[in-house]
């Protein structure tokens, strides 16, 4: 199992150096001339390749690439263009806040979809079930910035219970988290229920019913037990879509998140500060997973034995 | 819980199970009768699909609903009414009085806990164990059923197809039922495991004083371990008795079609003879014998007329109007004896 971890550890490396390259080429062939950006219309040609040698932003894109990388290692990941500021320590800024609303909303689509989920499951093609499945069909369908309007239109602006935006203090999270929540809860809803579909009719529950094991009992540990894998698989890649930034709901309440860096940094074609938030993202996905991967070997022993093979 | 009946284990009049399913309606068991004396074992014996799984998941009330349907006129076991059972009432006999063996070993242990807590749960919910004692009495189990306690906390997958049956059976023998329910248990097995879980069982059952169904189609398991036989097809008993009737005195076509596919190591030469044909659609009722079409001694009649299940002897029971029409009426396997 260590030897496991350790090795998922090593192969982190090879990506990460594989997103950046990625990355890299992509904001290359994107038009314009960031160093225009900074200089603005009246610089001289001088001036430009003087700036241009002081970003960074000289040399072909293996000469950039290998640069970065070397800095990267020292834990440099640049200056932003338009801020100024050192890119790691504003991302550093902005995570608390993402992990805040990230947690929260994976938070209330576990509580809210696994019950749900459980139930359709158990009082298949019943009321119960089509009720969940509507609800949950329509949390998918419903546009993050649309339902984030509409919550801010009716607990914001008609009952004045809730901020809008921003963030100051706990009150501030609910609305963003409740509209970030809403997608998830219903796609874990659905995952839950499809896998305690399959689970439900297996012999080895009729056992434990012939046992004597309360009926409640079977299906929340027997059953749940044996239909958690494919629920922690979409929770995980669920939790590292959030983590990478709710970019809608970040921007319809002003959340100071990382989602909203990257978008603004994008617009504002700030090189710098977009490879660098991709890159810390793309860490944080490639924990999340193997922590994800990890917890599998816990729930299910099967998956342990191959690990350690 | 006032027991009501001293003579009998179980005693089952009229049970009919059905699966009513969107392709029609599947008649399991149709009017059943079956009872049986304490401390005996009874072989319930017949085809695939003859409804032997199904009598044995009604009498646990553990048939799926839906699809399937259950109706019965009397359900009594250990002296309960079982069908009147609360479901509180129910997990209490379930594991404790009653258990069942199942059939597929391979599916029927939990794949993601620990083999000594799948029989420590039993213990703990009927005798009310402590977590550890619970377990130290299923790594005793475990023991008896001849698998070393150093692997109690490995889990079914670990297992060999002989150990996870053995695993099973551990866990139906947790409580000392009753009644045992054994639905094929030596089927996954390999000749000489089978020998062993049989013996296990017989001396089990000698030692706890407990009642056994053996459900199987292996005639030569129900002549080593069962003292009552009764042969099922198409969800009904055709024939019950002693194992000395049913073998000796065999008086259904049906049990003799049985015999007869037994290869026969004196003789060699001769042919296996099979049932012909097939067992009937399950999702129709036929309107005479449900035997008729298959059988050898057929007559227009059998087509048209039910027959019902008739004492022949004290203890010999067989479902067949050939007997009604002609009384000196006797079977080839009878008149070669």
């Amino acid at each position: 199992m260590h030897r496991y971890i350790f090795k998922r550890l090593l192969m982190l490396i090879p990506v990460l150096l594989g997103v950046v390259f990625i990355i890299f080429f992509i904001m290359d062939l994107a038009p314009g001339d960031p160093v225009y950006m900074v200089a603005g219309d009246q610089a001289t040609e001088e001036e430009l390749d003087a700036l241009r040698e002081q970003l960074g932003l000289s040399g072909n894109i293996f000469t950039r690439y290998f640069r970065y990388v070397n800095n990267m290692l020292h834990g440099d990941f640049g200056t932003s263009f338009v801020t100024k500021r050192d890119v790691f320590k504003t991302y550093m800024e902005r995570l608390p806040n993402t992990i805040r609303l990230a947690s929260l909303a994976m938070i209330i689509a576990i509580v809210v979809s696994i019950p749900l989920g459980i139930i359709a499951a158990v009082h298949q093609n019943s009321l119960k079930d089509t009720a969940s499945m509507v609800l949950s069909l329509l949390g998918l369908s419903m546009p993050n910035f649309w339902l984030g309007l509409l919550l801010i239109l009716v607990f914001s602006l008609r009952l004045g219970w809730l901020p809008s935006g921003g963030y100051t203090g706990f009150r501030s999270i609910i609305l963003p988290a409740l509209t970030v929540a809403s997608g998830l809860a219903a796609l874990l809803t659905r995952t839950t229920r499809s896998s305690m579909l399959d689970v439900i009719r297996q012999d080895y529950l009729r056992t434990a019913r012939s046992k004597g094991v309360t009926e409640r009992k079977v299906i929340n540990k027997h059953a749940l037990c044996n239909a958690l894998i494919p629920i922690i698989t979409v929770f995980g890649i669920q939790f590292s879509n959030v983590l990478g930034g709710s970019a809608l709901a970040e921007t319809v309440f002003s959340w100071p998140g990382v989602g909203r860096l990257v978008v603004d940094a994008i617009n504002q074609r700030d090189i710098p500060t977009v490879t660098g938030a991709l890159v810390m993202t793309t860490m944080l996905v490639s924990i999340v997973n193997l922590v994800v991967d990890i917890v599998y070997a816990y729930v299910d022993p099967r998956i342990k034995a191959q690990y350690t093979k | 819980m006032t027991i009501k009946n001293d003579d009998y284990i179980f005693d089952i009049e009229g049970l009919n199970v059905r699966y009513e399913t969107e392709d029609g309606t599947v008649y399991a068991v149709n009017g059943l009768d079956l009872k049986l004396g304490y401390k005996k074992t009874l072989g319930l014996v017949g085809e695939t699909g003859a409804g032997k799984t199904t009598t044995a998941l009604a009498m646990l009330r553990l048939v799926p609903s839906p699809p399937g349907v259950v109706d019965c006129k009397k359900l009594e076991i250990c002296g309960q009414d079982i069908r009147a059972l609360s479901a509180q009432k129910l997990e209490e006999v379930r594991g404790k009085d009653i258990s069942m063996i199942f059939q597929d070993p391979m599916t029927a242990l939990n794949p993601v806990f620990r083999v000594v807590d799948q029989i420590a749960e039993s213990l703990e919910i009927h005798e009310h164990l402590s977590r550890s004692d619970a377990q130290e009495k299923a790594k005793e189990l475990l023991e008896m059923v001849g698998i070393s306690r150093s692997r109690a906390n490995e889990f079914a997958h670990q297992f060999s197809g002989g150990m996870k049956q053995r695993v099973v059976i551990a866990i139906a023998l947790a409580c000392n039922p009753k009644l045992i329910i054994a639905d094929e248990p030596t089927t996954a097995l390999d000749v000489t495991i089978q020998a062993q879980v049989l013996d296990l069982m017989k001396d089990l059952k000698e030692k706890h004083d407990t009642s056994m169904i053996m459900i199987t189609h292996d005639l030569g398991i129900v002549a080593e371990v069962c003292d009552e036989v009764a042969v099922m097809y198409t969800g009904r008993v055709v024939e019950q008795g002693t194992l000395e009737d049913i073998f000796e005195r065999t008086m259904h076509p049906y049990t003799e079609g049985l015999f007869n596919s037994l290869p026969n190591i004196a003789d060699r030469q001769a042919m296996l003879k099979p049932i012909r044909g097939l067992m009937p659609d399950p999702t129709e009722q036929p309107k005479g014998c449900p035997f008729a079409s298959r059988c050898d001694y057929a007559s227009p009649e059998c087509e048209s007329e039910h027959p019902v299940l008739r004492y022949v002897s004290d203890t010999h029971k067989v479902a067949c109007s050939a007997y009604d029409r002609q009384p000196d009426f006797l079977l080839e396997r009878r008149k070669t004896r």
